[in-house]
């Protein structure tokens, strides 16, 4: 029962098609719900099968989005429309608004470009977002009566958060992908040292450590600078969303910086109706983008304007963003085949390509380059690589790692070999356990079964007051507190004893123990109270000894009383305890004996 | 306490009653309200006559917001309030009256013991935790002006120490800051210590804070705090409480300046490091920390630590980097290897990142041990207030350190690109600071040098400042650095000044290398005749400049020099001289008559000031105008001495004013003469207060002997004012004697009063009643005793105010055209040298139909200019303090039919100081007799246009 299950159903040691499903405290909750890009077949959804057989709403208690990357809300419309789900979903504002716009998009290129029939519809799309349930930052959202969700800020995108869920007194961390280092328009991942049992990290960059990103940009603007000085055109291949975004705001606040003329172009699409987002969404942009907004909103571009198919031809230099990033087709790929012979022309590829897409061979330093249709392309123009990437590096995980303190860890998102070190690493440097399941393996993390007993507070407020009132705090001195435990209703309480036995109608009945020890000790029995005083004082630092007046010493419940016999140097000395003081009560009188007799 | 019971008992009843009444009772509250308000004497009476709680905390408001009082029964008043604190049962009004119990301290000459003791006693009976918790807080701040043998002081401290087991943090929080705050530092050692130390421990995280605030207070007291605790602060580095944490650094940091030599143990191995080494590491970890507040702190507190190992400090800028498991050079690195190994970028690079050798899985540590990457973190965090505290410290560190100030270059460049301008700004600032310890390379300077094409003035303008201050290493560095600044001059034509700064500074101190460039420079030919150059032309005005300041400290440049350019030379000698050094060229003999004319002008001078000391003698006006014509012309002739030279010149023409005014027989009798001399009379007192005020208000940087002199003048000037106004006019001069007397007070406490200021102050001391009659009949004879007595001396050291406009230059022909009752922004930028008080600085504007209009500046417009250059270059030239105000200057106007110039300069309004408010209607004053006048006025040609309908 406290064991919490975790399995990825997508994402496990690999990148692509997030969807893991955690299982604690009889709660199913999946996190992620996205599609692989590689695979054109039924492997590119998760498999919703291995969940039952039929209804999912029954058997899933949530579903819970990190961001608007396809790879990790792609298969949202296929699960809630084609399979069957009509539970919760759960994502932040901006990922609400800009998911749908990137489903729509791939939706047409899947059915209208490769004819792919059996495909979600826009009709899906639409009652899908309907099924959204939108949530803000650090808001806390009750779930039902037991799942409590709370999102953070991720950085990784616009809107990217990571959640944690809470069921019962288990918590999990699902941290989506993030970033831990600012950029030009998203700040840094953040959470508070919430303790969860299980943080579920993305691995993207287990085994890298990354340069200073200043250097990055500053090389990435003075090659621009350069190349449109000289009255070069600049080919920038972007992907719609996301980086897109941050280069946009590099170029336009350096154009204005400046001051430059050069014209800059985007090539319209979705990427107006996303821009419009991002002027909304200012909360949850950085610093810099928040506090200037008032006088400007940084995504009102003012050198940034749509590219026409016509501006190709035009003479002079200019800054060129063009779909999609791989120039493996699309208007990218016409530029380059007009700018490439020229060598005045440049080419920055700020992200990755995926091998035998032209922008691949042409990273490799391929000076020819053939296109579908046989065409061979010269390419004269200097191309250089950037990367601008957004997600944590090793050093980044291990500080959200030291941010929020789990007892466990689980790597999804990465290459297994790589994960493989950096959970060594977590192992060695935190020494907690760290788990790297398989796509449809199940990881049990076993969890300490903590039993919660309600304290009722008047007693938690007493028993504080008698502790601050002995002396300054010391925290090896131990705090006993008196109450009486109350099991009702399946619920542990701890109440005070009256009042417990006020519910109870019992009356209360106090054990007192006596006990009488013979000492030979010289003098009065005043002097000889003096000497225990002394002797007890003198070993015992955590509890004060008070005299009272009738010659008889208090300590805690124990007190202490001198008679003289009718022999000279023999007393009686009589102690008398209560229960709770049992401990204390034997510890004096062995160390006494030890003293006196 | 059965009396206090029936006294709220009684009151409780009588509220009923109240409110048992009908409407009208409750009508009457509010004007009952108001009259309690405006009689101030009964103060103590109607404590008890105020029923309700509304009504008795708007009068307990009220009493507080009339302290401190003059009034004679405080005592009974306090005693009121005592009494009304043992009535009111609930817990908000007790804490008003304990703050005005507390306020009573503000009241001069008040006994606190007094006050002390009766708290003591009440918080003896005090239930309430914030009362008890304000009442603690009061003791320690009375307790703070009690003599620090005071018995009392014990009292206080034993009870702080007993409330400390008080169950609420918040009284547990005053207690441990009214600790840290009183308890003797000198005798009563470690006792008290260790006891704050134990509440470090609390669960309550707010009392954790509070003890460590305590220890850091005791420590600022002169406590030393005992290194045994540094163990004990270094885990609470961790704790959950990000308000812990900062206090616990600050602790931390306290420690390191205390014991930097001591040893501590490094867990888990046998090594030990010094203690300001393993602080330092602490507090750099701390740069990764979940709050931004903490990390800025640490970011802020690492700039001191300058006494830290260079291994540990050098670290701070290493981050290990690596891709997929393979050692990664940073691009800095590769920089440096492609500028080193003589290659240089030829088009495509892909892949020149790419990983080398491979790493071993077990060697590498993820989490940042001790100090590694601190800065890199701290400047690469997302919060500008890390970045630029991070900035601070990289300075600070660098410059106590050069091998770590070259290191950091490559990072502070980096900078230069941050997103937020004041950033950018600050890492310009801060490479200026360290320019004298680092020698630039070319690929370095090239990066620094395109910032100069960013479109805002005040980056170029400190990277002119920073290019300046630094040292270039070769030859071809000075090339692309003068390249790019004659580029940048063509671009942005205003920059003209700050380029010729720069280029003065880097010449005087590059002379071999520019020696290099000159023949390429001044297209110098060996066998052929170059044309000759424009020198009305910028850029070659900047190559000159160059070459010229080169020149001083290189002779062998001066024999390159043709015939034209010696031309030139003389010219720009006479028309931007502070810009262009004395060369030993072709005229030695002019240099040296120019020493000599040195040692006359201070013989002059000396001359000037004997003959104003001497005796006075019956045409003293005459001798002393002569003096003057002598001064003013001096000051013109000699730049060393002319501030303090204008400045006697003023005073003496105070003086001259003083005499003319007294010496006319119309100014203390209107009766007997004719309105002409009325009028001459009235024009020289009123001539008379302006050059007072300039006295006043223009001259900085004096001696206190000098200031009182200066102060006794212009008391002269209003005496005089004063009793002409009383004997010669016939309105009322209340207000103004007023003014005078409480000038007269100011003036009080000093000694060695100069003569006349001395006797005024004498004289009103005696003086019950200050009416203006009483007034000027006793300031009569003292004006006439003193018309002569002028003891004059020179300050040296004085700074004169000086203001110049460089843009609006005045020169423009085309009308600046904007519709009419809209405003326009008129672009202004001048430079205010030795401003001494920046608040009374306004724009004035004129328009042609004699409107004037003052306009205050933002104060982010105006802005001091940071000087290191120039304190290095020269050091016995005493730094002048500069202002730079750059604003838009708004103007508006209805329609004119055609353009006209509006005149725009820089004044001090000096009307806040020196007319106050009860003489603010008065009208004795002409209008801008208060305003002074600093620079020349710009003429600007406007013309508003109106607004065109029905297009």
């Amino acid at each position: 029962m406290t064991d919490i299950k975790v399995t990825p159903l997508g994402a496990g040691q690999d990148v692509g098609r997030s969807c893991i499903l955690l299982q604690m405290g009889g709660k199913n909750i999946m996190l992620d719900c996205g599609m692989h890009m590689g695979y054109n077949d039924e492997r590119r959804f998760p498999d919703f099968s291995y969940i039952a057989d039929g209804n999912l709403t029954e058997s899933l208690d949530c579903v819970i989005i990190s961001h608007f990357h396809l790879d990790h809300c792609g298969a949202l419309p296929f699960m809630t429309e084609m399979v069957g789900y009509s539970g919760p979903i759960y994502m932040t504002h901006p990922t609400k608004a800009i998911a749908p716009i990137l489903l729509e998009d791939m939706r047409k290129v899947a059915v209208e470009r490769k004819g792919e029939t059996n495909f979600f519809t826009s009709a899906h799309i639409k009652d899908c977002m309907k099924k959204v349930i939108a949530v803000t930052l650090h808001q806390t959202v009750q779930v039902d009566s037991e799942i409590e969700i709370k999102a953070y800020y991720a950085g990784h995108v616009l809107g990217a958060a990571m959640f944690h869920v809470k069921v019962g007194n288990q918590s999990v961390v699902y941290t989506g992908d993030y970033n831990m280092t600012p950029d030009r328009h998203l700040g840094a991942a953040w959470i508070d040292k919430c303790r969860p049992n299980i943080l579920i990290s993305e691995s993207t960059y287990a085994t890298t450590i990354r340069d200073s990103k200043r250097c990055r940009e500053r090389d990435f603007l003075k090659k621009v600078h350069d190349c449109v000085d000289r009255g070069g055109k600049v080919l920038i291949p972007v992907f719609a969303l996301g980086r897109a975004q941050e280069l946009c705001i590099l170029l336009e606040t350096y154009w204005d910086r400046m001051n430059l003329k050069a014209p800059i172009y985007f090539a319209v699409g979705l990427t107006e109706k996303a821009n419009n987002y991002y002027k909304m969404f200012i909360t949850w942009t950085n610093q810099k983008i928040r506090k200037t907004f008032v006088q400007r909103n940084m995504f009102d571009f003012k050198h940034i304007r749509p590219f026409d198919k016509s501006y190709a031809d035009t003479p002079g230099p200019m800054v060129v963003f063009a779909t999609p990033g791989m120039l493996h087709a699309g208007l990218s790929l016409q530029l380059f085949k007009k700018w490439a012979p020229n060598e005045n022309n440049m080419l920055i590829m700020p992200g990755y390509c995926v091998s035998g897409t032209v922008g691949a061979k042409v990273l490799s330093g391929a000076k020819k380059v053939e296109t579908e249709n046989r065409q061979v392309i010269e390419v004269k123009m200097s191309v250089q690589y950037m990367s601008f990437s957004a997600h944590a590096d090793a050093k980044g995980i291990m500080q959200l790692i030291q941010y929020c303190e789990p007892q466990n860890v689980l790597l999804v998102h990465g290459e297994g070999v790589k994960m493989e070190f950096l959970k060594q690493k977590i192992q060695q440097e935190y020494g907690i356990d760290c788990y790297m399941p398989a796509n449809g393996e199940s990881a049990y993390i076993p969890c300490k079964p903590v039993v919660p007993v309600d304290v009722s507070l008047s007693l938690l407020k007493k028993e504080m007051a008698l502790y601050d009132t002995v002396g300054a705090p010391d925290p090896k001195r131990p705090c006993r507190m008196h109450g009486v435990l109350v099991m009702k209703d399946n619920v542990l309480r701890l109440m005070e004893p009256e009042k417990a036995f006020g519910e109870l109608g019992l009356n209360r009945h106090a054990i007192r123990f006596t006990s009488c020890l013979q000492l030979r000790l010289p003098g009065s029995a005043s002097r000889a109270m003096d000497q225990i005083q002394l002797i007890l004082n003198s070993q015992n630092t955590n509890y004060p000894v008070k005299p009272s007046e009738e010659g008889v010493l208090n300590l805690e419940s124990v007190s202490i009383k001198m008679e003289s016999t009718d022999k000279e140097d023999r007393k009686s000395m009589m102690i008398s305890w209560a229960l709770q003081d049992e401990d204390l009560a034997t510890w004096i009188m062995s160390s006494l004996r030890q003293v006196i007799v | 306490m059965a009396v206090l019971k029936k006294r709220a008992l009684a009151e409780y009843s009588q509220v009923v009653q109240e409110e048992a009444c009908s409407k009208p009772l409750q009508l009457m509250k509010k004007p009952r309200l108001s009259s309690i308000q405006l009689e101030e004497e009964l103060v103590a009476e109607t404590l008890e006559k105020l029923e309700t709680n509304d009504d008795l905390v708007a009068y307990l408001n009220h009493i507080q917001r009339k302290l401190p009082f003059h009034a004679d029964d405080k005592i009974v008043l306090m005693r009121k309030l005592i009494e009304t604190y043992h009535r009111s049962e609930q817990s908000h009004l007790r804490l008003k009256i304990i703050g005005i119990l507390g306020d009573f301290r503000k009241i001069p000459k008040f006994d606190v013991q007094l006050i002390i003791n009766e708290v003591i006693k009440l918080l003896s009976m005090e239930t309430s935790h914030k009362v008890c918790a304000s009442m603690i807080s009061i003791l320690s701040k009375l307790g703070n002006l009690l003599a620090c043998d005071s018995p009392l002081l014990n009292k206080i401290i034993n009870i702080g120490m007993q409330l400390l087991n008080n169950s609420s943090h918040l009284v547990k929080c005053h207690c441990l800051s009214l600790l840290g705050g009183l308890s003797n530092t000198t005798n009563l050692q470690g006792e008290n210590v260790k006891h704050i130390c134990k509440f470090t421990n609390s669960q309550d995280p707010r009392v954790r804070t509070a003890a460590y605030d305590a220890l850091l207070r005791l420590h600022d007291r002169g406590q030393k705090l005992e290194l045994c605790v540094y163990a004990d602060v270094c885990t609470a580095l961790q704790d959950d409480n990000e308000n812990v944490r900062q206090s616990a650094m600050r602790i931390v940091w306290v420690l390191s300046h205390t014991y930097p030599e001591s040893c501590v143990m490094i867990p888990g191995c046998q090594d030990e490091v010094h203690l300001v080494d393993d602080a330092f590491a602490k507090i750099c970890q701390a740069i990764g920390d979940l709050s931004v507040n903490v990390r800025t702190l640490a970011a802020e507190l690492l700039g001191s630590m300058v006494n830290v190992n260079p291994h540990f400090l050098e670290q701070t800028l290493d981050k290990k980097l690596m891709s997929d498991m393979r050692r990664k050079r940073s691009a800095h690195e590769r920089h440096w290897e492609t500028v080193t190994s003589g290659e240089w970028a030829s088009g495509a690079r892909w892949a020149d990142d790419k990983p080398r050798e491979n790493l071993d899985a077990e060697s590498v540590s993820l989490i940042h041990s001790g100090a590694c990457g601190a800065f890199v973190h701290g400047l690469e965090d997302e919060f500008m207030e890390v970045r630029s505290a991070s900035l601070d410290s990289l300075c600070q560190l660098a410059l106590s350190n050069p091998r770590f100030a070259t290191l950091s270059l490559d990072f502070l460049v980096d900078m230069f690109n941050d997103e937020i301008e004041e950033v950018r700004l600050k890492a310009i600032d801060c490479m200026t600071k360290i320019s004298h310890l680092i020698v630039l390379r070319e690929d370095q300077l090239e990066i620094i040098l395109g910032v100069l094409e960013d479109s805002n003035v005040e980056i170029r303008e400190g990277l002119h400042r920073m290019l300046g201050a630094c040292r270039l290493s070769t030859k071809a560095c000075l090339k692309i650095c003068v390249q790019t600044l004659l580029d940048n001059l063509k671009r942005y034509s205003q920059d003209k000044r700050s380029i010729w700064r720069c280029l003065q500074s880097l010449g005087s101190s590059h002379p071999n290398l520019t020696l290099l460039l000159v023949p390429e420079l001044l297209t110098v030919h060996p066998f052929f005749d170059m044309p000759e150059a424009d020198v009305e032309d910028p850029s070659y005005v900047c190559v000159l400049l160059l070459v010229f300041n080169a020149a001083q400290f290189c002779p062998q440049i001066l024999s390159l020099f043709e015939e034209h350019i010696r031309r030139h030379y003389r010219y720009l000698r006479d028309t931007i001289s502070n810009f262009v050094p004395r060369l030993q060229l072709a005229g030695v003999e002019e240099m040296e008559t120019q020493v000599k004319f040195d040692t006359n002008t201070n013989y002059f001078l000396q001359n000037v000031m004997s003959r104003l000391n001497q005796p006075t003698s019956t045409n003293q006006i005459k001798v002393w105008d002569a003096a003057c014509h002598d001064l003013i012309r001096l000051a013109q002739i000699d730049n060393n001495l002319a501030h303090g030279v204008e400045l006697l010149a003023t005073q003496l023409e105070c003086h001259i004013l003083i005499a003319k005014v007294m010496n006319s027989p119309a100014w203390i009798d209107s009766s007997s003469l004719n309105a002409q001399d009325g009028d001459v009379v009235k024009n020289l007192i009123d001539q008379l207060q302006r050059c007072s005020l300039r006295l006043q208000y223009m001259f900085s940087n004096l001696s206190t002997e000098e200031k009182l002199l200066i102060q006794s003048t212009r008391l002269q000037a209003m005496a005089i004012q004063l009793v002409y106004i009383v004997r010669a006019s016939n309105t009322s001069a209340l207000a103004l004697s007023d003014h005078f007397v409480s000038r007269v007070e100011a003036l009080k406490g000093y000694g060695n009063l100069p003569s006349f200021a001395g006797c005024i102050v004498k004289e009103i001391t005696r003086l019950d009643d200050t009416k203006p009659g009483i007034l000027s009949r006793i300031l009569l004879p003292i004006l006439q005793a003193h018309i002569y007595v002028a003891p004059f001396c020179l300050p040296a050291k004085a700074f004169k105010v000086n203001a110049e406009i460089l843009e609006p230059t005045g020169e423009s022909d085309n009308p600046q055209k904007f519709l009419a009752g809209f405003v326009l922004g008129v672009v202004l930028d001048a430079e205010i040298q030795c401003l001494a008080h920046p608040e009374y600085l306004r724009v004035r504007v004129k328009y042609p139909d004699l409107n004037a209009q003052l306009i205050i500046p933002q104060e982010s417009h105006l802005k001091k200019i940071k000087q290191y250059a120039q304190s290095e270059l020269n050091e016995n030239i005493a730094v002048v303090p500069e202002h730079r105000l750059r604003t838009s200057v708004l103007v508006s106007h209805q329609v004119w039919t055609e353009s006209s110039h509006i005149e725009l300069s820089l004044v001090l309004d000096v009307t806040e100081p020196e007319v106050p408010s009860a003489l603010k209607r008065w009208r004795g004053f002409s209008e801008d007799s208060f305003i002074i006048e600093l620079c020349k006025p710009v003429r600007v040609l406007v013309s508003p246009k109106p607004i065109k309908r029905g297009i």
